[in-house]
């Protein structure tokens, strides 16, 4: 019992965070935990009332952060089969967002060190360009092709297999 | 703020580590295909240390997959041809990877698990390796057989000599290394070379490996070698003595042999196990279909000793 009243303990420890552009966010501190950045901060005593300031995360992909890390702490060990399934498709429902959102996802779970939200962002990313052709995905990432056409005629046909594309593009990118 | 990164026109600038983590996510013929993005992106994905991340991530424990290959031809537009598949546990229907080009209808099938991507595989038309995710198919020269082309050789017949073949990498130089061993069944006398060494992507021919096998073990080909920990272990006939060969300097030794009775079990086979070197057998003797399951502990230590993981019995 004793480990159940200390996470209790944990839990009723509101942590403060506030975004780039000066919103505040509240959540509890297993959550925070889940964030090397904040986890280090709180360690380091530097989380009081007026909250810990993150300069590079804007108030949208904050609040998503806050609700992932929220939902995944209260769920954080010995899940059952049911519970850890009721994981998955709250993940699958949570990165279900728009190109824009996942960016700002991509680049702010890396920067708060959200790990298991950083491989779903990625995983996500990673399912939206795979069936693209190069072209497209030089769009995406804003990069000049850089080879002369007979380079990449060759490149083409020495890998013909890999542009075969049988799927249409995914949406969005 | 992040949004500064994104640039008129909707693309995106991620710093490359983000990039690199999604890029080692995508199916091997996605990344094939974006080689051609641009130089950066060829050089990135054409790395040591992105094909490594990228094995890494393939390979996770939670996505194990099956390499398979029917024994009948499934294509029906190409009904002379048999395709690879690869499935995944909740992962859908099977994957079809590729068709063989070089078993022409007959018989081929993977004689390893799949190394570091590449798999070993036996034809009727002699022993190749192959890079699923690829397409690409390397013919090994033969020049101990030189009736490889004929299929007397799937059935052994007397007058040719056992050979068991292997694939292994060596890490610290990143060669791949198939690895051939020749024994005599019938006069018992090993041939002077009795063990040969392919190098893929080096001089294309076999040559003598740096130490010779143990000229007392007999091998044979139903018992290709198992790769793990740099080691390829390979079962001998007669006993079930386990002969080790490693990668990187090419010398011999032993493991413990599995603990079974030679005159209970009839035939035993190597394989690896959730990292582990694994015996399995079918038990001798019995109508129903009971297979036993042997891993061996402590595989590098003094301590090493095998230990039975389970027995299915396929009735029950």
């Amino acid at each position: 019992m004793a480990a159940a009243t200390d996470d209790a303990g944990d839990s009723n420890e509101m942590i403060r965070v506030v975004s780039s552009d000066g919103e505040h966010f509240e959540m509890p501190e297993a959550a925070a935990n889940l964030s090397l950045v904040l986890r280090h901060m709180i360690e380091d005593d530097c989380a009081d009332a007026a909250g810990i300031p993150l300069a590079v995360v804007a108030a949208k992909p904050l609040a998503k952060i806050v609700d992932y890390c929220t939902k995944h702490a209260a769920k954080s060990s010995g899940l059952t089969i049911e519970e850890a399934e009721e994981l998955k498709r709250f993940d699958a429902e949570f990165i279900e967002v728009d190109t824009d959102m996942l960016y700002d996802l991509l680049v702010a779970a890396d920067f708060m060190g959200v790990e298991g939200l950083s491989k779903l962002a990625v995983q996500r990313t990673a399912d939206l360009i795979k069936g693209k052709t190069p072209e497209q995905n030089r769009e995406t990432f804003g990069i000049v092709n850089d080879f002369t056409p007979e380079e990449e005629e060759e490149i083409c046909k020495e890998n013909e297999w890999a542009f075969q594309i049988t799927k249409p593009p995914s949406r969005l990118c | 703020m992040a949004g500064e990164h994104k640039e008129a026109g909707g693309s995106f600038w991620l710093p490359d580590d983000i990039l690199i983590d999604i890029l080692s996510y995508l199916p091997a013929k996605s990344v094939v295909r974006f080689r051609a993005v641009s130089r950066s992106w060829r050089a990135m994905l054409s790395s040591a240390s992105f094909v490594e991340l990228h094995l890494r991530r393939a390979n996770r424990r939670d996505q194990l997959k099956v390499f398979f290959h029917p024994a009948m031809p499934t294509d029906a537009e190409h009904p002379d041809k048999c395709c690879f598949y690869s499935w995944q546990l909740h992962g859908g229907p099977a994957k079809k990877l590729m068709r063989d080009d070089f078993a022409h209808g007959w018989f081929a099938a993977p004689v390893t698990k799949p190394l570091r991507g590449l798999v070993l595989i036996r034809s009727s038309y002699g022993y190749y390796v192959l890079n699923p995710s690829t397409n690409a198919v390397l013919a090994l020269p033969d020049r101990k057989f030189p009736l490889k082309n004929r299929i007397d050789l799937v059935t052994n017949l007397s007058g040719y000599m056992n050979v068991s073949y292997g694939l292994g990498y060596c890490s610290a130089t990143g060669e791949y290394k198939v690895v051939r061993l020749f024994s005599d069944p019938v006069s018992g006398q090993a041939p002077a070379t009795n063990g040969e060494v392919f190098v893929l992507d080096a001089l294309a021919c076999w040559r003598p490996s740096a130490q010779q096998p143990p000229p007392e073990f007999i091998f044979d080909e139903s018992n290709p070698a198992v790769f793990l920990n740099g080691l390829l272990h390979l079962l001998c006939l007669y006993g079930f003595d386990v002969i080790t060969f490693n990668v990187s300097d090419e010398t011999f030794g032993s493991a413990p042999p599995p603990p079974v009775d030679v005159d209970e079990v009839g035939e035993v086979t190597l394989t690896e196990f959730d990292g582990c070197l694994g015996a399995f057998y079918q038990e001798a003797h019995s109508d129903n279909y009971a297979y036993h399951i042997w891993l061996l502990r402590d595989h590098a230590h003094e301590a090493a000793h095998w230990e039975q993981l389970c027995r299915i019995d396929m009735a029950a």
